[in-house]
């Protein structure tokens, strides 16, 4: 996955998206497949086994409120056993899983730079390519940033999870202000040193390493529609 | 648990302590003790492990394997939020705790989590915010304060509910040397002459001659490289050289001049003769130095 050009990483999160949009449970699976057998080969095992924990523990959790919610809305738990209803939890639990698995895949696999210079190619201005580098460059430390004030505010006491829903509220507060006051101050600090570094003034960028396509990145994209379509025409022949 | 359990005997201990993170950097096997009532400085260079001592003695971290007591008390058995009653935690940035709409209310956060009545709390706020000198900026947003200011109302929302341990993360770094006495001036004041247990991370050499009579804890790479007091620190410089720590200035004059004049070499501490006759005869570097 890491040797692959990112057009191809974001060509398989565009089919990923149009897979889940529009086609029947049959391509769902084997797209998903195809996804899961390219990242398990292509990436470390360890990685590729935390992002399949982290997606399905997401997913796990919404499939259970979804079920939650139906029961506590029909006032049934009968609706579990309806056909209709669990195979429409079960399918976008599928949609989901494919669609985390497929960002997951390029963004832990293809270094920001190769984001921005193929946006760069497809003639996206660099300010906004920069702005979506920074965001993802600046999820690490925000998460650091996270963790060190819940010690903080956790050895001051702090209890989420007990106390009346506004007492709830006002501690979960206490996460985020100093958060968004860490992250206000390091933002200015940024756009400061970018504007001290002329950033924006040369409209004309050049790259020292430019990725290319190869033969592995075309095999790819003439696998998608084969594995989408495949199953499909497949069922419908039997049939 | 009573907060004034710690008032006497060992206030934290380390036995056989290991940890480590999942990048890999580990503490191994470190073991001490910090009396009540003591000051002690974990110090050591950049990535030594001071931060992560301080957060297992917070009780933010459990160790791998070992054991940490705060008042004999095992971190691996108790809550944080039980921890909070004892211990009150200084962080480096202090905005990275400010989150209420008035000082006062950051102040007796704490206090107020630990379940202290409000006639209790809003006296010690007062009292607290006196010593601090900050009683005026009560009202004020704390997002509104200087760093000063902001670093004396850090101080006071970790002691306003009395906590027997004070764990202060890197309280100097960034102050000039005017700030840093100020800084301890203020240490004295509000923690360490109130009886407390006071515990600093810090690299930063000039605290070991602001506070002499200090316990220091030295790190280096994980492991404990110096276990002991500041003048048996100091009389061993090479050990800070070696620990990628550069000895305060007049500590580093003092251990050249002795070894100029070989104090110390033959095991024994010369007569007043022997010093003014070896003075004399080594005028000349002497003077040299002086002048330089």
């Amino acid at each position: 996955m890491y040797r692959l050009h990112p057009v191809t990483k974001v060509v398989i999160v565009i089919a990923s998206i149009i897979v889940a949009s529009i086609c029947p449970l049959v391509c769902l699976i084997a797209f998903l497949t195809f996804v899961a057998s390219l990242s398990a080969v292509g990436m470390e095992f360890a990685k590729f086994l935390r992002i399949m924990r982290s997606a399905l523990t997401i997913i796990l959790v919404l499939a259970l409120f979804t079920l939650l919610y139906g029961v506590l809305s029909t006032h049934s738990p009968r609706i579990i056993l309806e056909a209709s209803f669990t195979q429409g939890v079960i399918i976008g639990s599928i949609k989901l899983l494919k669609l985390m698995l497929s960002f997951a895949v390029l963004f832990s696999t293809t270094r920001p730079q190769s984001i921005v210079r193929m946006l760069s190619k497809l003639r996206v201005p660099y300010k906004y390519t920069y702005i979506l580098v920074l965001a993802i460059r600046y999820m690490s430390i925000l998460m650091s940033d996270f963790q060190e004030i819940y010690d903080v505010q956790a050895i001051r006491g702090l209890r989420i999870d007990s106390g009346s829903t506004l007492m709830r509220i006002r501690n979960t507060l206490s996460l985020f202000i100093p958060l968004i006051v860490a992250s206000t101050d390091r933002l200015n600090d940024m756009s400061i040193v970018l504007e001290v570094k002329g950033f924006g003034l040369s409209k004309h960028r050049s790259y020292a390493f430019v990725e290319k396509v190869n033969l592995m990145d075309i095999v790819v994209i003439a696998l998608i529609p084969l594995v989408v379509i495949g199953p499909h025409l497949a069922l419908n022949l039997v049939k | 648990m009573p907060r004034d359990l710690c008032r006497a005997g060992d206030a934290i201990v380390f036995n056989d302590v290991s940890f480590s993170y999942s990048n890999g950097f580990a503490l191994s096997d470190l073991s001490f003790t910090i009396r009540s009532g003591e000051l002690a400085l974990i110090m050591g260079p950049n990535g030594s492990g001071k931060t992560t001592v301080l957060k297992l003695m917070a009780g933010i971290l459990k160790p791998s394997s070992g054991d940490v007591y705060l008042c004999g008390i095992n971190t691996k058995r108790v809550k944080l939020s039980e921890v909070a009653k004892y211990v009150g935690y200084v962080p480096q940035n202090p905005w990275m705790a400010f989150f209420n709409n008035t000082v006062f209310n950051e102040i007796a956060y704490v206090a107020r989590n630990i379940g202290l009545s409000k006639e209790e709390y809003e006296a010690r706020v007062l009292e607290v915010s006196t010593w601090l000198n900050i009683a005026h900026l009560l009202q004020r947003s704390p997002h509104s304060l200087s760093e000063g200011e902001a670093r004396r109302v850090s101080i006071a929302a970790a002691v306003t509910h009395d906590p027997s341990i004070v764990l202060l993360d890197e309280p100097t770094a960034g102050l000039d040397y005017l700030n840093k006495v100020d800084y301890v001036n203020i240490v004295q004041k509000a923690v360490l002459r109130r009886g407390r247990t006071v515990v600093m991370s810090s690299h930063d050499i000039d605290l070991l001659t602001l506070f002499p009579e200090a316990k220091v804890i030295l790190l280096n790479n994980g492991r404990l490289s110096f276990n002991g007091y500041i003048r048996d620190l100091l009389s061993r410089a090479h050990l800070l050289l070696s620990n990628k720590l550069l000895p305060p200035a007049a500590i580093a004059l003092s251990t050249y001049l002795n070894e100029l004049l070989g104090i110390g070499a033959e095991g024994r501490e010369p007569s007043v003769e022997e010093l003014i006759e070896r003075t004399v005869l080594r005028k000349d570097v002497i003077g040299e130095l002086i002048c330089s």
